[in-house]
C-alpha cells in the first residue's frame, strides 16, 4: 500500500474491520470520525480490509478429497457426500475433535455440540453419527446410542443379528440397514430415512419407515408418517433446511440449533405451515431475515435472540 | 429498541439520513461517486421484496459500505487490467491445479497459525469471521466477557495479517 503503515495505525484499522463485521455494529458515525481525522486512516482501513478478505477467502478453499476409511460403510457414505457436495466438505473443515465424558462406570460415552457447531463421530464398527448443533448423544455401547437432545444423522453399518438401536426419550428406533436423521427437541420427535429402513418402537407400534418416510411425534400424540425426498434427509449438513408443511415452531427450533442463535415463533405464528428450503449460509442475521420474508412474518429482537412475529401484530 | 421498516419505509429512512450517509461515503473514499452510491442503494432497496429490517439506519450504512466495496473492487480490477501488474500476470500463468495446491498449503498454514494462538482464539475466529456470529453471541456461548472475545479476535486477525505479509513476500 502507500508506504509503511505504522503498527498502531494498522492495529486501529484492523479493529474497525473486525467491528464492522459484527451484524450489530452501529458505530457508523464514529467510524466516519476516525476516517476523517487523518487521510492515512482510509488507506490503512482499505489495506486491512484487503488483507482480511484475502485471508478469509483461504478458508473457502475446498479441502483435499476425503478418503473413506471403512470399506463397509463406503457405499452409503459416498452417496451422502454426493448429496451435500462442497458445502459438507466445508462443514467438515470446522469439525473439531470430540470430547468424551467417560462416566467411569460403563462404556457410556457422551458427545455434545454447542448450538451452531457440528461434529462427526466415527464408531468402531464403521458406523457414523453427524451431530448438528445443540445436540447431546450418548453411546451406550458400540451398537446402541441415545439421542438425549438435538439432531443427528446416523449412517449405520447394518447387521441383522445385531441391529443398531437409537433410543430417544421413551422411543426406540431400530435400524434395518440405514441412513437416517433423528431430531429430538422441544417440539417433539422427527425421524426421516434416506436409505434402508428404521423400525419405530419395535416392541410396540413397530412402524417400519422406508426411504423417503418422515415420522413426526408431537407431545403425546400418535406418530404421523409423511413423505419426504431422500436427498433432503440430513441436508442440514450442506446448509439447507428443507420443509414440507412444517410448523414455524419447528423451523425456528431447527434454525436455533443450526446457527447458534435463539429464534422462536411468536404468539400466533407457531402453527403457520411452511413449505420450502432455507439456506443457513450467510450469517444468522441474513438467514433470519430470509425466513421472515419466506414465511410472511417479521423478525424482531427478543431478549438475547430473535422472534418471528405476525406482520399485523402491534409494534412494540 | 427495535423499529421496523418496509422497503418504502427504508427509502424514507434513506432520504432522512442522506446527509449522514453522504458524509460517511465521503470519509470512506467515495469521492465524487458518493451520490452515485446512494443512487445505487436507492435502486437496491426498491428492488428487494418487502421484508422487515430490524435496524433500518444501520442496515442502510452497511448496504452503503457494501455497494462502495463492490464499486471499488470493480474499479480496482479495471486498473489492474490496464497496468497488467507483473505479480498478477504471474499468478495467472500458474495452472489452476497448482494454484489450488498453493491455496491449500496456505490454508493449512493459516489453520496452524490460529491454533498456535490457542483453541479458544481459533474457535472464536471461526464463529465470528466464518460463521457470522456476533461478538455478544459468542461471549454468551462460551461464557466469557465481551472484551475477551474482542481481544481474541484482535490476536487472530493480527496473526493472519502477519501471515499474509509472509505470503506476499514469498
Amino acid at each position: 500500500m502507500n508506504g509503511q503503515v505504522s503498527d498502531i495505525l494498522a492495529e486501529d484499522a484492523r479493529g474497525w474491520v473486525i467491528r464492522l463485521q459484527d451484524s450489530s455494529f452501529d458505530g457508523w458515525d464514529a467510524f466516519a470520525d476516525w476516517l476523517e481525522r487523518d487521510p492515512a486512516h482510509l488507506a490503512a482501513y482499505n489495506a486491512a480490509l484487503e488483507t482480511d478478505q484475502a485471508m478469509a477467502a483461504l478458508f473457502a478453499v475446498p479441502p483435499e478429497p476425503v478418503i473413506e476409511a471403512e470399506p463397509v460403510a463406503a457405499r452409503p457414505s459416498r452417496r451422502l457426500f454426493l448429496i451435500s457436495g462442497g458445502a459438507f466438505a466445508a462443514a467438515l473443515a470446522v469439525v473439531v475433535g470430540w470430547t468424551s465424558l467417560d462416566t467411569g462406570r460403563s462404556a457410556r460415552t457422551e458427545y455434545a455440540t454447542a448450538a451452531g457447531e457440528r461434529r462427526e463421530v466415527a464408531l468402531a464398527d464403521g458406523s457414523k453419527m453427524v451431530l448438528n448443533g445443540a445436540t447431546r448423544v450418548a453411546l451406550l455401547d458400540k451398537r446402541h446410542a441415545e439421542l438425549i437432545q438435538g439432531e443427528a444423522l446416523f449412517t449405520v453399518r447394518h447387521d441383522a443379528a445385531d441391529p443398531f438401536i437409537v433410543k430417544t426419550g421413551d422411543v426406540t428406533l431400530e435400524d434395518a440397514g440405514t441412513v437416517f436423521n433423528v431430531v429430538r427437541d422441544e417440539t417433539g420427535l422427527r425421524v426421516s430415512v434416506a436409505e434402508g429402513a428404521v423400525i419405530y418402537q419395535p416392541q410396540a407400534d413397530a412402524v417400519r419407515l422406508t426411504p423417503g418416510d418422515a415420522l413426526s411425534v408431537t407431545g403425546g400424540a400418535k406418530p404421523e408418517v409423511t413423505r419426504t425426498v431422500t436427498a433432503d434427509v440430513g441436508s442440514w449438513r450442506g446448509g439447507q433446511l428443507v420443509y414440507r408443511n412444517e410448523t414455524l415452531e419447528r423451523v425456528a427450533a431447527d434454525v436455533s440449533r443450526n446457527l447458534g442463535v435463539q429464534l422462536r415463533a411468536g404468539k400466533g405464528t407457531e402453527a403457520i405451515p411452511f413449505t420450502g428450503t432455507i439456506s443457513t449460509q450467510g450469517g444468522p442475521g441474513a438467514v433470519i431475515e430470509r425466513i421472515a420474508a419466506l414465511t410472511g412474518t417479521r423478525a424482531i429482537r427478543a431478549g438475547k435472540g430473535w422472534m418471528l412475529d405476525t406482520i399485523d401484530g402491534a409494534p412494540r | 429498541m427495535t423499529s421496523l421498516a418496509s422497503t418504502s419505509g427504508l427509502q424514507r429512512v434513506l432520504e432522512s439520513e442522506r446527509p449522514r450517509l453522504l458524509r460517511f461515503l465521503a470519509a470512506r473514499g467515495a469521492g465524487d461517486d458518493a451520490e452515485d452510491v446512494l443512487q445505487d442503494l436507492w435502486h437496491k432497496i426498491s428492488g428487494a421484496e418487502a421484508r422487515p429490517v430490524a435496524d433500518p439506519v444501520s442496515y442502510l450504512f452497511r448496504a452503503a459500505e457494501n455497494v462502495l466495496r463492490d464499486r471499488q473492487r470493480a474499479s480496482l480490477s479495471r486498473d489492474r487490467r490496464q497496468h497488467e501488474w507483473q505479480d498478477l500476470a504471474n499468478s495467472d500463468d500458474a495452472p489452476q491445479g497448482e494454484r489450488v495446491l498453493i491455496a491449500r498449503q496456505r490454508l493449512r498454514e493459516a489453520e496452524e497459525t490460529l491454533l498456535a494462538l490457542g483453541p479458544r482464539v481459533d474457535q472464536i475466529f471461526r464463529r465470528y469471521r466464518l460463521d457470522g456470529l456476533g461478538q455478544a453471541a459468542i461471549a454468551r456461548e462460551l461464557g466469557i466477557s465481551l472484551s475477551s472475545v474482542e481481544k481474541d479476535l484482535q490476536k487472530a486477525y493480527r496473526a493472519l495479517a502477519q501471515l499474509k505479509d509472509k505470503f506476499d513476500a514469498e
